[in-house]
């Protein structure tokens, strides 16, 4: 989510901070993992949020640098196809990013995303159906 | 000519591209263990003093608990007797020989030597006061 190893870093140490200062609150109601990946999601969201502010930009402005920095960041190996799929999920809102990545990338199964998401395993189809269109169109397009 | 339009599950699946850095997590355990250790550290000192308070609060709440039980049973025996005492006093549904009635015989001699040491007492104030 991020795009950036410094930040993925940061937000990976967030959120195990976050794990092991709250794990006596972890009730039981999820399976660990989601509960995990869940704390992870937000702390991904919370930075991206946190340094756009810091920069004086948007959240979006800011993705659009991020994005943009990617060929060049060392720690990326990506090819074309690879880079333009990144550029394409870039232009997606942030939760519908979020799903496309967990189900494409992952291969994660609704259920478990609807765990981590909280959101219904209806929605969550019909966010990814609209998601894989959009960056269908984008790809065909550039 | 037309170009072939990408269909994204009909395609082989394209992976992000990231690669993690060499040796990345040979090290992330001590690093977070420092972050962890750091506010550790600081809490240790604060649950100190706050033990300290936890007791010193403890005992004052003890003792304000029995001043307070001490005080409202005082405070319910006075009441009660003073109580009973108007009950006789004002109810006008009970009358003197009701109470007489009641009263055992040993009650009316202590009753008559009261009565009597009272008007004595009284008595003996009163001349001496206007003297």
């Amino acid at each position: 989510m991020v795009l950036n190893h410094d930040d993925t870093d940061d937000v990976l140490q967030n959120t195990f901070v976050k794990v092991f200062k709250n794990l006596k609150n972890f009730k039981g109601e999820s399976k660990l993992y989601s509960w995990i990946y869940r704390i992870a999601t937000n702390e991904a969201i919370t930075f991206i949020n946190t340094k756009a502010k810091k920069s004086g930009v948007s959240n979006e402005a800011f993705k659009d640098k991020m994005i943009n920095n990617l060929e060049a960041d060392v720690d990326y190996d990506g090819n074309e196809i690879q880079l333009k799929l990144q550029k394409a999920v870039a232009t997606l809102p942030e939760k519908q990013q979020l799903v496309f990545k967990m189900k494409y990338y992952q291969e994660m199964k609704y259920e478990e995303m609807s765990a981590v998401l909280e959101t219904s395993v209806g929605a969550l189809k019909a966010s990814y159906f609209h998601a894989v269109k959009k960056i269908e169109e984008f790809l065909n397009h550039n | 000519m037309h170009m072939k339009k990408l269909d994204l599950h009909n395609e082989p699946k394209i992976t992000p591209g990231f690669k993690i850095p060499e040796a990345y997590f040979d090290c992330f355990e001590d690093r977070l263990m420092q972050k962890l250790a750091i506010p550790e550290k600081e809490e240790k000192v604060v649950r100190l003093w706050q033990r300290q308070t936890f007791w010193l609060t403890a005992v004052a709440a003890v003792f304000s608990i029995t001043l307070g039980i001490w005080m409202y049973f005082n405070q319910t025996a006075v009441e009660n007797n003073t109580s009973v005492q108007e009950y006789l006093a004002y109810q006008n549904d009970i009358t003197a020989e009701d109470i007489a009635l009641h009263l055992t015989h040993e009650d009316i001699l202590a009753l008559e030597t009261e009565l009597n040491s009272f008007d004595y007492t009284t008595e003996k104030y009163i001349n001496e006061s206007l003297d």
